[in-house]
Parts: structure tokens; C-alpha cells; sequence
């Protein structure tokens, strides 16, 4: 196999995070050349990306002679610390995905990123945002982070990788920190998210301290997965468990935290305070799929004990995700949040899929939705844009209604259709693919492959629950539909917006082609009549990576039943949708919602979310906070603070000591002595003769004469 | 091992003997008529005026120190003299190389004006 | 050996010597148009320490291990050193550019001085004899003294060298007598034949000899090191003489320090390891680090936080020498040299962020970096990465070099010194971080609104410090065989 593309596989995350010190250091007073800055970079990285991918996917069964450089980085005690890329394909699907995703949302950023509504407009200079070139290091550098952790060769290089990424969507969930929401936002965000990285640490030193090394090679090599699926540890309540259940379930628990699965998806919701083109980017496309990234990456030790409780636990986790965010997505108005319950729902499947073990599923649905999430997403940002937009042209007018105003409320949209064709044919376009509308979209062709691997390997509970969550998903995505861009303007807003610039709207066309074609690559090659066009390539390509890694993952035989369901939760939900908010459009913005009377008192728990934030503030945190009083009682009154004290005070003093005895005299004698000085020279010499260089002398001899001393007393 | 540390110490007697020898017997023999003037501190027969704490122009002490070179120079020399006979040539050249390194010393002090008077 | 070998092996020092002549001699022929030498000369100096490093990293191609009579060793580590120096000095000739013109007439002398002190340092670096030793240390010191008081119209400038070289005089006159013990004791200088006399076995007066001996030689070693408590001089040095000069001080000399107290502990008394040099070294690291990090938390002015700063990480590169281990790619000496090379980088970058600042607002003290990532976004993310070098942060070679000093300790069961050097660590991160503070995160009284300039000497300089800062943390591995190659020979002498 040639080596070049895949020996530069390392320079991929560079050009971001280049472009990120450049835009920091150099460019950052020039917001339109640090936009630029940004965009060359990736794109730079999207090149040698695709460029690997395509050089990838000509080597037949590439899988099996996947690419690894690594170079050794530190020795540790008794082996050596690596930092290297991997290549294979995996690696290969996530670099078509992500750089291009990336780059598409950066150029819509340039549009997107105007002078935001909640300043003062005093403030507003030049119509962009005033931290522009901020926000473009900012997503550079998270750029950088998300490149560097598909190609990343062993765990630890991941898991910084990882937190790089935390700590950019802590800053960019924050980005608006003049909103007290949105600080809030992304505190909680890197809260939530902490909880998981920190059992998934300790996971990563258990591991390591039972494997030796971190390097995927070596975590997966037969001999290694034998001994940790065979070697049990005694766990509390559960009593022996092999290894590599007790590792598995414990790193994905950091998956949990970064992918906003149940019971750690609280933050994703409020992430949505970010701008639009991050939640596209990290909170749909990039990071959140990381975690399921890193299942799919660490799967074999998660299938090494087989049919054992840590793929159960996975697909527990990720059906009932599935169907509960999908269920809460139904109620919410705005329009970022349904999208990103949808996302937690999706992402739901995609773990469901791990624990089934349909291992080329799940990184095809990783893929396909990521297009069209991040599609949806920026579709929605337009809307949410040009609604700002109208509201300033309202206000303007001096028609614009009392009270606050929301842009993101679907409430006060309705009829967009017309004034944003573009927007609305794109967004329509990812909403089918969510939905799942059979043969053309994409999302079809992968969700139906999980539903088809549930059916078949009798994962019946799964394949109910994801079905019913598929329904679920088409109704929430055609009410959503119809209220924003079909009906009349509910608002006077409403009635004044325009289409979108450019450079936000090709992006959105751009993915849109993707999210429909992109699921091509994916047919089963037993469906009838499209199967054999060509091939299910994607399978193939995947699985020779299961192979090699000892993963069933063969081609399934094609089976009526799955399909039909799937194909009818995904049209009964629209027609549903459409039979609730199409034939009779909600007409004005206090009208309440058709749901509300059919489903009375679920539809309040739904649009509170199950009350699981308050089941949080009224539990986790307010024990949280009752033991940090404790705490600070035993702190203040007891122990703590009195030895604290004690300890800062002598401190204090040493240092003080140390000051007095060995600095003050030179310089409080300096000062003085200069202070004092009529004749210059005479007072510097004088000050060195009074001086304190013999002071200095004496410590030296002083020490010299005590070490003898101590050599001459008896016993040293 | 002791007795020539000894050597070392009488000579040390010695030489502190010789130094403190003559103005001690200066002082037991000579005449003790003392006057004002006598008293005064001599300063090349002038009066003297304001402070002995008074600082010296830096240039003295540039003066000496290239006076320093000549010295070293005298005293690895004399010995060097003392021994030419058994030295042959290459004794010559080394000595030469040396004053010359000396001499490029003075040479640079001279250019750089170290021996004018400012 | 023949000659021409000798000269061969001599060759760096030779070249370094025909530079600082020549810098003399052109400043001289050009003594009428200053000018064109204060153009030149800088370069004429870069060119010949240039020359100097590509011939010594020839030599380590060579991997020699030649006796010069007894007198010098040119062997991997006096080279590696040596190259050290030359580097440190080629930087601090760069960011000298601009600070000794601005302030003193005279500029030449400056240039030839700072290769004359790469000269004592060769010098001192590979000295197998105390003679030798003795000479090079008067050498590197005078220089110092001279570079110190470089600006002799500036009275902090005076007083540092003034200071320093009454400190220095005295602490030589103790190590003298140290050697004098050796003396006494062996009947030699050269430290491989004191090695051989105490190696005979360790009786009656012989075994008594080690301990005084090496506690004397320490005071002076210390010195240079400027290792608690011989220490003093170094903050008022520091804080008097021009920055450029500082920066070698705390790098290069200190480096050289470091060099003379391995080779003579390793080569000369290494049956004295145990029970004599081992506790001292030990105790002087804790001293060394803990007061070093105590007094810095206290300073206000940049160049004595910094004078402080480099005390106390002192105190960590002893520790490389205190668990010396037998290991050779993990052991203490490799660390150290390790640790030496990447704080070479990252001090002298430190500092050259403060002769910028000082360029373009003539002070020191903290205040004046208030706001810095306004004015210069540049200045302030550089002593930001070498700050967080300095603190041992990952991925910088500050953090190779603790991380393989301190594990050296750990795996030469030194638990309490590697824990007090990492409680003092932590303690030393609090300081660098109130200048991040203050870079970032303060107001500038004056708005921030003027911008500092920064010359392209300096940018170079800076880029080079930064550039290198990261690339030993990043790929480690190469930085790491190289230490341990050149502490191979000295470890297997030992």
C-alpha cells in the first residue's frame, strides 16, 4: 500500500491549530482575514483528509492492513509512552466526515456570526459580532481538538484530545457570557460532562495498570482481550466480574457525559444558548458523536466477554435514551432544543446499535447523521437569524409587539416557506432524512439498518423501542416542519424576514445533497431492486476493520418485516404530524398547542422534560450543596480551617522570616541607602561598606562550618 | 610529615619578625619631642585639609592594574632567566608568545585610551 | 594522541578563543567608527559561537572520550554542555542587540566578553582536573563579574557585580581549600588519580578526607549553581546587571555549575556516593527548592521573580544528581541533562519577554506587565508557554525534564524528596500563574492601549525559545537518547 497520504495522516489537526495561534497572536484585530484565517485551515485539513479517505477506500479489505505510525514520547518506568496516528476504517469514515462538516460550518459562520441581539446596538461597529476572530480561534481550535482524536493512536492521546474539545465547548457555549443563561449553559455543559470524564479516567488507568499500555494495538491484542475478559475483580453488590466489563462500562461512562446519554443529558439541552453554527458543529455533528466514537473504538473490549452485562448495559442505555428524548423533543417549542433532543434521541441509536453489536450500523448512522443534524441545525440558524432580523425590521417600523421577544420560538413563526425558500427546502430535506422517509434519504437507509440488525438477532425489546422512537422522531420533525415554515406569520416578525446571505446558504445546500445521497453508499445489498446497484460498499469497507478486529459483523440477509415497520413509523409520524399541525395550521402564537388537550397532563411532563432538572436540583445538588455546608462547618469550626490557618500563618511567617532576614536588608537598604544619597557615589559606597555582602559571607561560612560540624558529632 | 609544616611557621615568624623588627626598634631609639606640626599627617609637605575618607580617582587603580601586568610578567620571567640555559628554543618561543600576549594586552589598553589621564 | 588530535579535540575552544580575539581586535581597527562595529561586531560574534556549535556537534558525531593530559576530558556530556552554552550565548546575543546599545557606550566589549564566558564554560565543562577546574571557575567568574557591571553608569548594575564578586571571591577561596583536602589527601589533581588513591580503600585518614572536602568544594560549586545557601548573591546579580547577562547567568553558568559538581562527585569521589554526597546534595535540593519557591511567591519584581524562580529550579536539577541511578536512559543524570537543555530554552526565553518589556517601558516590576496580551498579544502567549514550562506543564520540556528528574527519585527510592519537590511545584505554579494573571486578567493603568514594539532580534529569539520550548515536550524521545548517550560514558565511568 503506498504510504504517503497516510504518513501525513499527523498534519491533519495542525492547519487548525495553526490558524488558531495565528488568528490569537496576529490576526485577531482583522475579523474578515481571522474568518479567512480559519477557513484556509481547515479546509487544509479537509483536503489531506479526503485525500486519505479516497486513498483508503481503493485498498481492498483495508481493514486489515490499517496504517499506525507512532513514535515513542516519554519512557515511563517499565514501558513507553507513544503518541502516533491510526488509519483504518474507522478513522477513514470520521475524516470524510468531520473536516468537511467542519469547513461547511465555518464558511456558514461568516454569515452567521453578525452583531448579536442582546448587546446594546451602541456597541455594534462593523455588523459582525465584536468577538468575531474570537470565535473563529475558538472553533479552529476545536477544530484541532476533534481532528486529532479520530486519528489518535492510544486512549491518553484521545482523552486529551477529548478534554481540548471540553474545554472549546465550554467557551463556546459561553461565548455570549453577557447572557447570565448561557455562562450558566456552559458551566453546567462542562460540569455534567466532568462527571463522566472522571470515571472514565479512572477506567483509562485501570486500564492501562492491567494492560501496560494505552495503545489501541496493544488494548486489543487477542492475548490482552483474553486475559481481561478472563481475570475477574470483585465488585461491590455484583461480586466477581471480569475486567474488561467492569473497564468497558466504566469508559462509557465518559461516552455518557460527552454524548448526553441518560441520566447525563440535562446539559445538552441548555447548550443550545451557544451560537448556532456550535451547536451544529459540536453540540450535533463532531463531539457528541465522540463518544460514540470511542465505543466504537474501544468495542472490542466491550464485546470481549461475550453477550456479557456491558453490551447490555449499552443498549439499555442508548434504546431508552432513543425513546425518551424523542418523546420530550415532541413538546418543546424551541426550535434548537427540539433539534437537540433529537440528537440525544440519535445518538441513543447509534449506542443502541453498539450493544446489539451491529458494529457497521452504528458507524453509518454516526456518519449519515451527522450531515443531516448538523444540516438541521444550521437550517434552524437561519431561521432563527432571519427572525432576528425581522424583529429589528419590525421594531424598526414601530409595529413590533409587547414583551420579549424569542427568535428560537417556534411559536412566533409559521409560513416561512415563502420567504426562505432555500432555508426551507434544505431544512425539509434533513427532516426527512431524520425521519427516516424511505429509499430516498439517508437517515432511512442507516436507521433501517439498525432496525433490520435488532429484528433479525432477536433483539425484540430493542427493536420495539427504537421503532416506537422512530415514530416518535418523524412526528416531532414533521410538527416541527409545519410550524415553522408552513401556516401564516404568527408574528409581525415573522411577516418581515428575508432569505439568508450566501454564505450561509450554500453550506446548507451543500449538505443537503449529502444528506440524501450520503445514505446511497449504505444499501443492503439483498433490498429489492436498489441493493445490487452498488453493492453496499460501505459495509463491506467497514467490516473489513470488524474482521480484523474479531467483530461479527456479516452481511445480513435482507428481511421484509423490519423495513415495512420501519417505513411506516417513519410515514405514520409525518401523516400524523401533518394530520395534527398541517391540515389546520396553528394560527396565532398564544393559541395552545393541538397536543395539549389529547395528551392533558403527559404533554406538561413532556414539556418539562420528565422534571428531570428539577429531580436534580432538588436531589443531586441539593445534597451537593448540604455537604458542602457540612464542609464548611467542619471546615470553619473544627479541623480543617484551624490546621489551614496554622499552616498559612507559619507559612506566612517562613516566608516573611525569610524576607526579613534575607532580603529586606539589601533591599530596604538599597532604597534607603539611595534615598538618602547626596553624594552618589559615596552613599554606593558606603552602602556596599555598611553593606550586606558580608552578611552574605557569613551565612556562606556559617553553612560551610556547620556541615563539618555535623560531620564531626558523633554518631553521623 | 609535622616538621615541614614547621619550616613553613618559623619562616612565617621570620618574615612577620623582619616587618614588625625595624619600626620597633625605630621606635625604641629615636627622639619622642612631639609638636602640632610633627603630629600632623604628612602630605609632601603641604598642609593638609578635609578628610583621610576620600575617594581616589578610578584612574589610579586602572594605572595599577596595568602596572599588574608588568609585574606577573617580571615574575614569571625572572625565573624563566634564572633557568634559559637549560631551556633551549622552545623556552624562547613560549616566553615570546607570552610577553606578546602581554604586549597585546598593554597595545589594546593604550588604543582604548587606558593611559591617557581624564 | 598526536597533536593534531589534540587540536582537533580543542578545536571548539580554540574557535571560541580566535572569536573573542577577533571581536577585540575588529573593535579596535574600527575604534573610529563605531558605528559600523556596533553593526558588525554582534554578528562577527554569532558567526564564530555558529561555527563553534557546528564543530562541537561534530564532535559528538565522533562520540570521543579523549584525554587532553590529564587536564581535560572531551567527552558526550562536556560537549553537550558545551553546546549549551554556545546556544544560550547566541540567544542572549540576540536579544542583546537593542538593550546594551540603548544604555552604554560601550557595546563591543560586550559581545567579545560573552564569548570569552562560553570559553570558561567550555573550560570549566570538561576540566578532569582541579587545577583546571579551579582556573576555569576564576575565568567564567571575572567574566561574569565584568558582564554584571556592564553598566557602569547604573548603580544596581555596579552593585550586583560589586556584590558578586566579593561573594564569589570568597566562596573559590572555600572550595580552594576543599581541593586543598584532595590534595592533601591523594597527592594529585587530577580527579581520575584521586578516584584511583581513594578507590585503594577507605582507611583510617583517607575516609575521614571525603566529607569536609566535598562540603567545601560545595560552597563553591554551590555558588555557581547558586544552590541554597549559596545563593545570596544571585538575586541582587540578578536584579542589577543587564537582563541579557541574566539570562546567562541563570542559564548557561548555571548549567556549567552543574557540570563541575557531576564530573567531580562521578568521576573523582564516587565511593564518597552514600553516606557524603549524597545527603548534602539531598539537603541542599530541599533547602534549595523550598526557599527558592518561598521567596519568589513574594516578589514583585519580574527579574527577582525570576532570579528566585531559577534558584528554586535549581533545587529540582539537583535532584537528577541526588538519584543518579544506574539506569541510563531513565536515571537521574539524564534528567538532569534533559532538564538543563530545556530549561535553557525556556529561562532565556522568559527573560527575553523582560528585556522586551523593559525596551519598550524601561521597567521591571510586575504592574508593568498588567494588560500585556493587549499590548503585545505576542510577548504575553510566549511568557505565558514559558511560564507554564517553568511549572512543568505538559506537553513542554519543562514538564520532560521534572518528569524525568522527579521519577528518577521515585524509582531511586528518594519518595520524600521527589514528594517535596512536587509540593513545591505546586507552590511554584502559584507564582507563575499571578504573572499570567497579571497579563491577562489586569487592567493596564494607562488603558493598554500602546502597543510594544518588538524587534526582529528579538521575535528570533523568541521564536526559537518557543519553538524549542514545545519540541522537547512534544517529541520527547530524541532529547531523551541524546542525554542518555551523553551521560553514558560519564555513568559508565562511575
Amino acid at each position: 500500500m503506498s504510504e504517503i497520504p497516510f504518513s501525513l495522516t499527523w498534519l491533519i489537526p495542525l492547519p487548525p491549530l495553526l490558524a488558531f495561534a495565528l488568528i490569537v497572536l496576529f490576526t485577531n484585530p482583522d475579523k474578515k482575514l481571522s474568518a479567512r484565517v480559519a477557513i484556509f485551515g481547515v479546509a487544509v485539513s479537509w483536503v489531506l483528509g479526503w485525500w486519505i479517505v479516497l486513498s483508503s477506500v481503493v485498498i481492498p479489505h483495508f481493514g486489515e492492513h490499517a496504517f499506525r505510525l507512532a513514535v515513542h514520547w516519554l519512557p515511563a518506568a517499565s514501558s513507553v509512552l507513544t503518541v502516533g496516528v491510526i488509519v483504518d476504517p474507522v478513522t477513514a469514515g470520521m475524516l470524510f466526515m468531520v473536516p468537511f462538516v467542519c469547513l461547511m460550518i465555518f464558511i456558514y459562520s461568516v454569515g452567521y456570526m453578525t452583531f448579536p441581539g442582546h448587546l446594546p446596538q451602541s456597541l455594534n461597529v462593523d455588523g459582525l459580532d465584536p468577538r468575531y476572530s474570537r470565535f473563529f480561534a475558538y472553533i479552529s481550535l476545536f477544530a484541532f481538538g476533534m481532528l486529532g482524536l479520530v486519528i489518535a493512536e492510544n486512549l491518553l492521546m484521545l482523552f486529551i484530545f477529548w478534554e481540548v474539545m471540553g474545554l472549546c465547548s465550554y467557551l463556546l457555549i459561553g461565548f455570549w457570557f453577557e447572557k447570565p443563561s448561557a455562562y450558566k449553559a456552559g458551566l453546567k455543559a462542562f460540569i455534567t460532562t466532568r462527571v463522566g470524564d472522571t470515571i472514565m479516567l479512572a477506567g483509562m488507568v485501570l486500564l492501562y495498570a492491567q494492560s501496560g499500555s494505552l495503545a489501541f494495538a496493544d488494548i486489543f491484542s487477542p492475548g490482552n482481550l483474553e486475559r481481561l475478559a478472563t481475570t475477574t475483580v470483585n465488585v461491590p453488590l455484583f461480586g466477581p466480574t471480569p475486567w474488561a466489563t467492569v473497564l468497558a462500562i466504566m469508559i462509557f461512562f465518559g461516552a455518557i457525559g460527552k454524548s448526553a446519554q441518560f441520566p447525563l443529558h440535562v446539559w445538552l439541552p441548555d447548550a443550545m444558548e451557544g451560537p448556532t453554527p456550535v451547536s451544529a458543529l459540536i453540540h450535533a455533528a463532531t463531539m457528541v458523536s465522540a463518544g460514540v466514537y470511542l465505543m466504537i473504538r474501544m468495542f472490542p473490549l466491550v464485546q470481549a466477554v461475550e453477550h456479557g452485562p456491558a453490551l447490555t448495559f449499552i443498549a439499555f442505555i442508548g434504546a431508552f435514551t432513543a425513546l425518551f428524548a424523542a418523546s420530550i423533543a415532541v413538546a418543546q417549542n424551541d426550535i434548537k432544543r427540539v433539534l437537540a433532543y433529537s440528537t440525544i434521541s440519535q445518538l441513543g441509536y447509534m449506542f443502541a446499535a453498539l450493544g446489539i453489536g451491529a458494529y457497521v450500523a452504528a458507524v453509518f448512522h454516526l456518519l449519515v447523521h451527522s450531515f443531516f443534524k448538523s444540516l438541521l441545525f444550521l437550517g434552524a440558524g437561519s431561521v432563527i437569524h432571519a427572525m432576528e432580523h425581522g424583529h429589528h425590521a419590525t421594531a424598526e417600523h414601530g409595529d413590533a409587539q409587547e414583551g420579549s421577544f424569542d427568535p428560537n420560538d417556534m411559536r412566533n413563526m409559521g409560513g416561512l416557506f415563502r420567504k426562505m425558500p432555500i432555508t426551507a427546502l434544505t431544512f425539509i430535506a434533513g427532516g426527512l432524512a431524520l425521519s427516516g422517509f424511505p429509499i430516498v434519504t439517508a437517515g432511512f437507509w442507516s436507521k433501517d439498518e439498525i432496525l433490520a440488525d435488532a429484528w433479525i438477532n432477536g433483539h425484540s425489546i430493542v427493536f420495539w423501542t427504537l421503532a416506537f422512537a422512530a415514530f416518535l422522531t418523524a412526528f416531532y420533525t414533521g410538527r416541527q416542519i409545519f410550524l415553522v415554515f408552513f401556516g401564516t406569520p404568527r408574528t409581525s416578525a415573522a411577516h418581515h424576514v428575508g432569505e439568508s446571505v450566501r454564505s450561509m446558504t450554500y453550506p446548507l445546500i451543500v449538505l443537503a445533497i449529502f444528506a440524501v445521497v450520503g445514505g446511497w453508499v449504505g444499501i443492503p445489498e439483498g433490498f429489492p431492486g436498489l441493493g445490487h446497484i452498488l453493492n453496499n460498499p460501505f459495509h463491506h469497507f467497514i467490516a473489513s476493520q470488524a474482521e480484523a478486529l474479531g467483530i461479527e459483523a456479516a452481511v445480513l440477509p435482507f428481511n421484509p418485516a423490519p423495513v415495512s415497520i420501519s417505513i411506516l413509523a417513519a410515514l405514520g409520524g409525518l401523516a400524523l404530524a401533518w394530520t395534527v399541525y398541517g391540515v389546520q395550521p396553528v394560527e396565532s402564537r398564544d393559541a395552545p398547542d393541538p397536543l395539549e388537550r389529547p395528551l392533558g397532563g403527559l404533554y406538561r411532563v413532556l414539556q418539562n422534560k420528565y422534571y428531570i432538572d428539577e429531580f436534580y436540583a432538588a436531589t443531586v445538588i441539593r445534597f451537593t450543596i448540604w455537604l458542602s455546608h457540612l464542609f464548611s462547618r467542619v471546615d470553619r469550626d473544627w479541623i480543617i480551617d484551624p490546621l489551614v490557618n496554622w499552616v498559612g500563618r507559619s507559612g506566612r511567617r517562613l516566608a516573611t522570616g525569610l524576607r526579613r532576614l534575607v532580603d529586606e536588608p539589601i533591599i530596604d537598604g538599597l532604597v534607603n541607602g539611595v534615598g538618602s544619597a547626596t553624594n552618589a557615589s559615596g552613599a554606593f559606597l558606603r552602602l556596599i561598606q555598611t553593606g550586606r555582602v558580608q552578611n552574605y559571607l557569613v551565612v556562606m561560612l556559617l553553612t560551610a562550618l556547620m556541615l563539618l560540624a555535623l560531620y564531626t558529632t558523633p554518631g553521623s | 610529615m609535622l616538621h615541614s609544616y614547621a619550616f613553613i611557621a618559623i619562616f612565617a615568624i621570620i618574615a612577620f619578625g623582619f616587618a614588625v623588627a625595624g619600626p620597633a626598634f625605630a621606635w625604641l631609639v629615636r627622639p619622642k619631642k612631639p609638636n602640632a606640626i610633627k603630629n600632623d599627617t604628612y602630605e609632601c609637605g603641604i598642609k593638609t585639609f578635609g578628610e583621610t575618607w576620600v575617594q581616589f580617582k578610578a584612574q589610579y587603580y586602572l594605572f595599577a592594574l596595568i602596572f599588574v601586568v608588568f609585574d606577573v610578567e617580571a615574575a614569571f620571567l625572572f625565573p624563566w632567566a634564572v633557568a634559559y640555559g637549560q631551556l633551549g628554543l622552545y623556552a624562547l618561543i613560549e616566553a615570546a608568545l607570552f610577553i606578546l600576549i602581554l604586549v597585546g594586552g598593554l597595545l589594546y589598553a593604550w588604543l582604548k585610551g587606558a593611559l591617557e589621564w581624564q | 594522541m598526536t597533536t593534531a588530535e589534540t587540536f582537533l579535540y580543542l578545536s571548539p575552544e580554540l574557535t571560541l578563543l580566535l572569536v573573542a580575539a577577533l571581536v577585540f581586535v575588529l573593535d579596535l581597527v574600527w575604534r573610529r567608527d563605531p558605528d559600523r562595529a556596533h553593526r558588525w561586531l554582534p554578528w562577527v560574534a554569532m558567526g564564530g559561537l555558529a561555527v563553534a556549535l557546528i564543530i562541537t556537534v561534530a564532535l559528538m558525531a565522533r562520540n570521543p572520550s579523549a584525554h587532553i593530559a590529564t587536564m581535560m576530558v572531551i567527552d558526550p556530556m562536556s560537549l553537550f554542555f558545551v553546546a549549551i552554552a554556545i546556544v544560550g550565548a547566541m540567544l542572549v546575543i540576540l536579544s542583546a542587540l537593542d538593550y546594551i546599545p540603548a544604555r552604554t557606550p560601550y557595546v563591543s566589549e560586550f559581545y567579545a566578553l560573552v564569548v570569552v564566558a562560553v570559553l570558561a564554560i567550555a573550560i570549566i565543562v570538561s576540566a578532569n582536573d582541579l587545577i583546571l577546574i579551579y582556573l576555569g571557575m576564576e575565568f567564567l567568574s571575572i567574566t561574569s563579574y565584568i558582564l554584571v557591571g556592564f553598566l557602569k553608569r547604573n548603580r544596581g548594575s555596579v552593585e550586583g557585580a560589586l556584590k558578586y564578586f566579593l561573594y564569589g571571591a570568597a566562596a573559590s577561596a572555600v572550595m580552594l581549600y576543599g581541593m586543598s583536602f584532595l590534595y592533601g589527601a591523594t597527592g594529585a589533581t587530577d580527579l581520575e588519580a584521586i578516584a584511583r588513591v581513594f578507590s585503594g580503600g577507605l582507611t583510617g585518614d583517607l575516609a575521614l578526607m571525603g566529607f569536609p572536602a566535598i562540603a567545601l568544594l560545595m560552597v563553591g560549586f554551590g555558588f555557581k549553581a547558586s544552590l541554597v545557601p549559596f545563593h545570596q548573591w544571585a538575586p541582587d546579580a540578578y536584579e542589577g546587571a543587564p537582563t541579557p547577562v541574566t539570562a546567562f547567568l541563570a542559564t548557561a553558568s548555571k548549567a556549567a555549575g552543574f557540570a563541575i559538581i557531576a564530573r567531580v562527585l562521578l568521576v573523582g569521589l564516587p565511593m564518597f556516593q552514600e553516606k557524603e554526597w549524597v545527603p548534602i546534595l539531598m539537603g541542599l535540593s530541599i533547602l534549595t527548592m523550598t526557599l527558592g519557591n518561598l521567596v519568589a511567591i513574594q516578589q514583585r519584581d519580574m527579574k527577582r521573580l525570576l532570579a528566585y524562580s531559577s534558584i528554586a529550579q535549581a533545587g529540582y536539577i539537583l535532584i537528577g544528581l541526588v538519584a543518579i541511578g544506574r539506569d541510563v536512559a531513565f536515571g537521574g543524570l539524564s534528567g538532569l541533562l534533559v532538564y538543563l537543555f530545556a530549561y535553557l530554552f525556556t529561562n532565556i526565553g522568559a527573560f527575553v519577554v523582560v528585556i522586551a518589556v523593559e525596551n519598550a517601558t524601561g521597567a521591571t516590576d510586575l504592574p508593568a506587565y498588567a494588560g500585556l496580551i493587549r499590548r503585545s498579544p505576542l510577548l504575553a502567549s510566549m511568557l505565558l508557554l514559558f511560564l507554564l514550562s517553568l511549572a512543568g506543564i505538559p506537553p513542554t520540556g519543562g514538564f520532560l525534564g521534572k518528569f524525568l528528574v522527579f521519577g528518577a527519585a521515585i524509582r531511586a527510592h528518594f519518595l520524600t524528596l521527589a514528594i517535596i519537590a512536587i509540593i513545591n511545584s505546586v507552590i511554584a505554579a502559584f507564582y507563575y500563574l499571578n504573572v499570567v494573571r497579571y497579563m491577562f486578567f489586569v487592567q493596564p493603568p494607562d488603558g493598554g492601549r500602546k502597543a510594544i514594539a518588538v524587534t526582529p532580534a528579538i521575535r528570533v529569539a523568541l521564536w526559537v525559545c518557543a519553538a524549542m520550548t514545545l519540541l522537547i515536550g512534544v517529541c520527547a524521545q530524541p532529547f531523551v537518547t541524546w542525554a542518555a548517550h551523553s551521560a553514558s560514558l560519564l555513568a559508565a565511568v562511575w
